[in-house]
């Protein structure tokens, strides 16, 4: 046991030794501004340079793009859906850059979502977004795409193929953030409960990895409890009632990832308990509680706005096709905090607490063209209409 | 294998629902696309129907010894394998291609060995045992490797890439149905059809029902040891969660293919032909683009040709009881 314990030990080394030597090539070429977003990182995040630095694409524009979604059961992922089809689809038709988007589900079984890509790229997609799926289930599939000129782009949530390419807010910092944040709040001593979202996958595994390494610095906080909210608020809500119902012990704060706190606060709701600190994640149905309590929190995160983060990796896989030449693998953001004032804009007074949208950064807020710029070798507007 | 196929086929109506809805979804599947009948069409379905279609054989032994013995527990059984095969052994620098297939197959055989001795001394019924088996090592794979990781051995990983037909992944699912093709000419392979059907008359006709159980179970946990390699190469790493998601699929696949739960009915080509025929559903599913409601149809019709395909199994085999 001890020789398996010092093996496993040893590969996490060396794991981690081989993202420090590969830091050094993608990341650097980067401004300092932005260098300073992956300084805290989830170790697995592949942070080298890009195999896409001097891609073509095999024909087009106009290009036919594959969405092979692994999940459709929560109001996260339907805004990411909705912006594709109803914003983004009909943006690029108009610019003449995209013909069509082909759109899959597998319901969370990576077998499924490998047939799905697979079929996409014999079936001739030019590109092929993914959702925060497995980190390596999917990688020989994307090799198998790379192979056949296909680029695959992971957005919320990267893979650790060399041959992807990720886009997403820096979960591991937001994670750390959120708990700093949490922590301070409840005046740094006390009981937590931690929600974490679906484990086993990037982003959850990210956030509560950072999450639990930051509230570990904090000596007078005990985590009391963990349990899983599958980034669903009915599924975080039954199993915060559950925990709640089953553990009398006071809670002092409730740190949730996000896309599920609604089901959080609900459950705080109906445990008649006094209310405590949640964390917020962007989710319009909580921020209208808030907006209605504005005593109750100072601070919230857009850790993973559904809507920006698939418009950022829209635009990356534009520009990708159109020859740019990303410098990097994996595209980071830092969580952006807002405030009650935030909120105030975003939503009415008579905000409806059971809505099913989110509060999102504006539109260049999350991932603007000047830095976006930045990360591609020739960058140029993705958005110029071709010219027929 | 084929003529004694069709001549099975023939010969068994539980089988006339799975062949039908088989040439349904064969003809369907070429109406909406070339895509399949390619080479890297072809290797990509080997490639990501062999696991399921071989958890769905582990489980068939076991189930025809009769007393509602659903293994549910061979999803994360192959979960199990899989993230030990990983970080155990891989991990440790073994990659010996006999070793490791001898751990996965001895794996999965000792443990349904277990199993087996815990359904029959300890007389406890089946599907608590193996649910019990289901939560445990759902729980300890997530203690050997608490999120998806690690790489599967070198010669291991052109398996996945999935890519010519005649891939190794091929080659286990051909030594799965020669090692039944072998049992099916035993005499275990009566004694075991006998002890589903009626287990008393069984015992009171003197054949050994527990010796019978056990080998089930150990072929079964052999075949999911097979399950858990193909699933291996299929995500070249490992998961400890993933593999959870086969039991429904592979029972699913069971009783698509007309195996009987309660026991004595059942065989690998019913089975087979399940877990093909929901490799094929999605398949055709994924050939439509339904937009934004993708997610909802794809379920709703993937329920829809269950239901129907069940319905029509037990009305066909219902006929056959009246006749």
């Amino acid at each position: 046991m001890r020789g398996i314990l010092n093996g496993t030990m040893g590969a996490l080394i060396a794991v981690s030794a081989l993202t420090t030597t590969a830091h050094a090539e993608g990341v650097d070429q980067l401004p300092a501004s932005e260098q300073k977003i992956y300084e805290i990182v989830d170790p697995q995040i592949p942070l080298g340079a890009s195999a896409y630095k001097d891609f073509k694409p095999k024909k087009g524009p106009p290009w036919k793009i594959g969405y092979a979604s692994s999940y459709a059961g929560n109001t996260w992922r339907a805004a990411a859906l909705d912006a594709v089809m109803n914003d983004l689809l009909p943006r690029s038709k108009e610019a003449g850059l995209v013909s069509e988007v082909v759109v899959t589900q597998s319901d969370l079984k990576d077998a499924v979502q490998i047939q799905q890509m697979r079929q996409m790229v014999d079936d001739g997609v030019d590109a092929i977004i993914i959702c925060c799926s497995n980190v390596t289930a999917l990688n020989q599939t994307i090799e198998y795409a790379y192979k056949a000129g296909v680029p695959v782009f992971s957005f919320s949530g990267y893979v650790t193929s060399p041959y992807a390419i990720n886009g997403a807010a820096n979960h591991a910092q937001g994670g750390g953030e959120m708990a700093t944040w949490l922590a301070e709040k409840i005046g740094k001593k006390g009981n937590v409960l931690l929600v974490s979202g679906i484990p086993g996958f990037a982003s959850s595994d990210s956030f509560d990895k950072a999450a639990k390494e930051t509230l570990a610095k904090y000596p007078d906080i005990t985590i009391v409890g963990e349990v899983a909210g599958k980034w669903t608020d009915q599924v975080a809500q039954v199993e915060v009632q559950k925990f709640l119902a089953t553990n009398p012990a006071q809670i002092d704060g409730i740190l949730t990832q996000g896309a599920q706190e609604n089901g959080v606060l609900n459950a705080m709701l109906q445990s008649g308990r006094d209310m405590v600190p949640i964390t917020l994640g962007g989710e319009a149905s909580a921020a209208c509680y808030w907006r209605q309590n504005p005593d109750w929190i100072d601070a919230s995160f857009h850790i993973w706005p559904p809507r920006r983060e698939m418009q950022q990796m829209w635009e990356i896989m534009l520009r990708t096709l159109q020859g740019q030449g990303p410098k990097v693998q994996s595209f980071l953001r830092p969580v952006l905090p807002y405030t009650i004032d935030d909120v105030r804009a975003a939503i009415p007074e008579d905000c409806d607490v059971n809505s099913t949208d989110f509060v999102e950064p504006k539109a260049d807020g999350w991932f603007p063209a000047a830095v976006a710029d930045q990360y591609f070798e020739r960058p140029a507007d993705p958005w110029k209409a071709v010219s027929k | 294998m084929s003529s004694s196929g069709i001549r099975q086929v023939t010969q068994d109506r539980s089988l006339f629902v799975p062949a039908g809805l088989f040439l349904v979804l064969l003809l369907a599947v070429a109406f909406r696309g070339q895509g399949l009948f390619t080479n890297n069409g072809l290797a990509g379905a080997i490639l990501v129907a062999t696991p399921l279609i071989l958890a769905a054989l582990a489980i068939t032994p076991i189930v025809m010894a009769g007393r509602g013995a659903v293994d549910l527990s061979v999803g994360p059984l192959m979960g199990f394998i899989n993230v030990t095969l990983i970080t155990w052994l891989v991990g440790n620098g073994i990659t010996n291609p006999v070793a490791v297939i001898a751990w996965a197959v001895g794996l999965g055989a000792a443990f349904q060995f277990v199993q087996a001795l815990v359904i029959i001394y300890v007389r406890v019924a089946p599907i608590i045992v193996t649910l019990s088996g289901f939560l445990v090592l759902s729980g300890v794979n997530l203690m050997v490797m608490s999120r998806p990781g690690g790489v599967a051995p070198d010669w291991m990983l052109s398996w996945g890439a999935g890519t010519s037909v005649f891939s190794p992944v091929l080659l286990l699912l051909v030594a799965a149905f020669a090692v039944w093709g072998v049992l099916r000419r035993t005499m275990f392979y009566r004694n075991l059809r006998m002890t589903g059907a009626d287990e008393r008359m069984a015992y009171t006709s003197g054949v050994p029902v527990d010796v019978v159980r056990i080998i089930a179970h150990v072929v079964g946990g052999a075949f999911a040891g097979l399950a858990a390699l193909s699933y291996t190469a299929l995500i070249s790493s490992g998961d400890p969660t993933q593999g959870s998601t086969y039991t429904l699929q592979a029972v699913t696949a069971l009783v698509l293919g007309g195996a009987s739960l309660s026991g004595g009915r059942g065989g690998a080509l019913g089975s087979t032909l399940g877990a093909i025929n929901m490799f094929l559903i999605s398949y055709l599913l994924s050939t439509f683009n339904f937009g934004t409601v993708s997610g909802f149809v794809t379920q709703m019709a993937f329920g829809l040709i269950l239901v129907g395909s069940l319905l029509v199994n037990v009305f066909v085999t219902s006929r056959r009881a009246v006749a």
